[in-house]
């Protein structure tokens, strides 16, 4: 069967049809793709500031991690890596293996219960007797021994065994890392 | 049709004539009547009313070009010639023509409007056709376009009537078209290569409404009625109609240029649908005369100029063909220039760009950025590490007691002669110390030298007292160390000799010879300390 053809008006019409179906498609989806690119954008943003934010607190991080690396290497310490199990055992051991070697003759050795307010571990009191320089030396040595130790109080007096003689009374506190919490950071303003 | 035709005008077609112009811009068709002066030349209201009416008509927008305006001109005044000149190239073909015209035209080639077009060639000769206008009698209907916004080019009505604006078939026989209407009609002859003669004769439609009004003695409006039926129902005519009728034809006959082509006359205009005008203009034009309408199809809504030019322009930016140019090019200018549909191009692109490249940026950066914050986000916990370690490193740092400090200030301040006999400290700097010297006034000094040290912030003689013997006194004193951050810089904990020589160290009690083999570097000089003061 022959198709009739199509007279001006009706091509009109189906003209008008066809620019109207594209005009609505064209709206439809445009708007559509452009409510995703504005939500992508506004995402884009959001995290761009974010990423400000953290840029910001990780350049003051260059610092903490410098200044971190180089009071590890003074005290020849990771914070990180002590057991805190055997952590006071280790430490008299290193303690008293340190007068040993400086020439240091250790007496009594105290181990006194930790205190919960200091976030110590324990208290170590000691006396050692010894030449003025190997004393010197011992307490210059107690810094470096790869243990959180603090010397609470300190006492020198000449020994009774003769000149040059000193004997010092000690008191130390272990540090515990575990009971250790970062300062929250308070507002500048 | 493309993406930027938006930004071209379009192009506006142009049939002047004496009395009428028709402008065809898409679908839209009008015309104006034409008033002229005495000159010939159009009147000042009529080109005020004809800008006016013409800018609203083709409603061009302010940022589009000027749209293209293809003008056909009437056969008067123009001069129509066949040429064999030297083949060649179109600007050399052009010079050989201004040459030419310079020398058969009585007006040089600066003072007309003139176009040509190759219509056929022979050996080492082309044939060219040339036709030329008054200049003067173009810019008057430049000026009007170019103040419409219109950019025109000329051509003329009857070459596009007869279709002579494109190539001719080279065997086609020679014919004749003759346009009649309301004004003056035009004879075009042809041979078989185109068009050779081109005339405007004295016969119109006026004369055959004149001739019936005065052989039939009737009013010219009665004249124009019948000649009105005639036009729309062709037909028999009227017995008194019929001696004016074959009078105009006569005339009309006795009007064709003589001799004629060997083939038919087609003509064109309203007359052309009327069976009786051509068979009694064959007639009256004796044997061999055959009359033929120009115009088959009976499309006469348009100027059949106009028409046949838009069909022969179907598909082309500019037809090849006679187009008349003046001499003088006018200076291209920003409104004139053809669309700029590269720049446009470009200029859309870019605005395009600078709109979508936030939401393009986006796009593209997004997941990258997600990515890297969730990174930064997954490490927080070794942030928090950090912070701890850094915390805990720095707090056993600030708590380290400064003994090696304080003994080497001890060491430089102590006066000679004197004992260090206890010394006390504790974390929080504070210090005591009990101290024997030979002399009381040496307490004061060693009290003025520890507070000038700048090492402490408070030194207190807490006893002072002669021993039993009375050779010495001993002192007991009290201190507070300054905090590290105050400590910093000052000049007794810098390298180099003490202040006082440490009076104890070379003396007897001393450590004669310097500090013993395996005292770590830095050590500072040893204070005496001797044994306990003997009680008395």
């Amino acid at each position: 069967m022959a198709t009739r053809p199509l007279t001006d008006r009706e091509r009109r019409t189906l003209r008008f049809g066809g620019i109207g179906i594209a005009v609505y498609l064209v709206l439809f989806f445009g708007l559509q793709i452009w409510s995703y690119a504005q939500r992508r954008r506004t995402d884009y943003q959001r995290l761009l500031r974010e990423a400000a934010v953290w840029n910001d607190k990780l350049a003051v991080y260059d610092e903490k991690v410098r200044m971190t690396q180089d009071l590890m290497e003074k005290f020849r310490m990771d914070p990180g890596k002590l057991s805190r199990t055997s952590l006071v055992a280790q430490a008299s051991a290193a303690i008293q293996q340190a007068a040993m070697q400086g020439g240091v003759q250790l007496g009594p050795v105290r181990e006194t219960p930790s205190r919960a307010s200091g976030k110590e571990l324990t208290g170590i009191q000691l006396e050692g007797m010894g030449p003025a320089p190997s004393i010197l030396g011992f307490l210059e040595t107690l810094g470096t021994l790869g243990f959180p130790l603090v010397t609470e109080t300190i006492q020198m007096s000449p020994a009774p065994m003769g000149p040059a003689q000193v004997k010092v009374s000690l008191t130390l506190l272990l540090l515990d890392f575990e009971q250790w919490k970062a300062t929250e950071r308070k507002p500048d303003a | 049709m493309n993406a930027l035709s938006w930004l071209n005008s379009g192009v506006v077609w142009l049939e002047w004539t004496p009395r009428t112009l028709h402008v065809v811009q898409g679908v839209l068709a009008r015309s104006w009547p034409l008033e002229r002066g005495a000159g010939g030349n159009l009147s000042a209201a009529c080109k005020t009313t004809l800008t006016k009416e013409l800018t609203a008509f083709l409603d061009r927008k302010p940022w589009q070009p000027r749209a293209e305006a293809r003008c056909l001109l009437p056969a008067g005044g123009v001069t129509l010639r066949r040429w064999k000149v030297p083949r060649s190239g179109e600007d050399e073909t052009r010079r050989v023509l201004a040459l030419q015209i310079e020398s058969e035209f009585p007006l040089s080639p600066d003072e007309l409007a003139w176009g040509w077009m190759k219509v056929g060639e022979t050996g080492a000769l082309q044939d060219v056709l040339v036709a030329a206008v008054r200049k003067a009698s173009v810019a008057e209907i430049l000026g009007l376009l170019e103040a419409c916004g219109l950019a025109p080019r000329f051509t003329l009505a009857a070459l596009a009537r007869a279709r002579c604006m494109v190539p001719r078939n080279p065997g086609s026989v020679g014919e004749a078209w003759l346009h009649v209407g309301p004004d003056p009609s035009e004879w075009l002859t042809m041979d078989g290569a185109g068009p050779t003669r081109l005339r405007v004769l004295s016969w119109s439609e006026q004369t055959l409404v004149r001739e019936w009004s005065s052989t039939a003695g009737v009013a010219p409006d009665v004249a124009e009625r019948w000649l009105n039926r005639l036009l729309t129902e062709p037909g028999p005519l009227e017995d008194a109609a019929k001696p004016g009728w074959d009078a105009a034809i006569g005339a009309l006959a006795g009007a064709v240029p003589i001799p004629r082509p060997a083939g038919c006359i087609r003509v064109t205009g309203r007359l052309a649908g009327v069976p009786l005008f051509r068979a009694s203009l064959a007639e009256r034009l004796g044997p061999g005369g055959v009359v033929e309408s120009g115009e088959p199809d009976g499309d006469r809504t348009l100027p059949s100029g106009i028409r046949r030019l838009q069909e022969d322009a179907a598909g082309r930016t500019l037809p090849a063909g006679l187009w008349l140019t003046t001499q003088v090019q006018e200076a291209p200018t920003v409104l004139n220039q053809a669309t700029p549909r590269k720049w446009a191009a470009v200029a859309g692109l870019l605005l395009l760009g600078v709109l979508l490249m936030p939401y393009i940026e986006a796009m593209v950066f997004l997941p990258g950025l997600e990515s890297r914050v969730a990174a930064v986000k997954a490490h927080q916990d070794r942030l928090q590490m950090i912070d701890r370690q850094a915390d805990f490193l720095r707090h056993l740092r600030q708590n380290q007691s400064p003994y090696m400090e304080t003994l080497l200030v001890l060491g430089k301040t102590l006066p000679p002669g004197s004992k260090l006999e206890s010394l006390n400290l504790n974390r929080k700097g504070e210090i005591a110390l009990r101290v024997s010297t030979r002399q009381p006034q040496q307490v004061t000094e060693f009290r003025t030298q520890l507070t000038d040290s700048g090492f402490f912030s408070s030194v207190v003689i807490e006893e002072q007292s002669p021993t039993p013997d009375r050779q010495k006194v001993q002192v007991r004193i009290s201190g507070q160390i300054k905090p590290a951050n105050l400590r910093q810089g000052l000049a007794i904990l810098a390298a180099g000799e003490p202040t006082n020589a440490l009076p104890g160290v070379a003396k007897p009690g001393g450590l004669p010879g310097g500090p013993p083999p395996g005292t770590p570097p830095g050590t500072p000089p040893t204070p005496v300390m001797r044994g306990p003061i003997p009680k008395t």
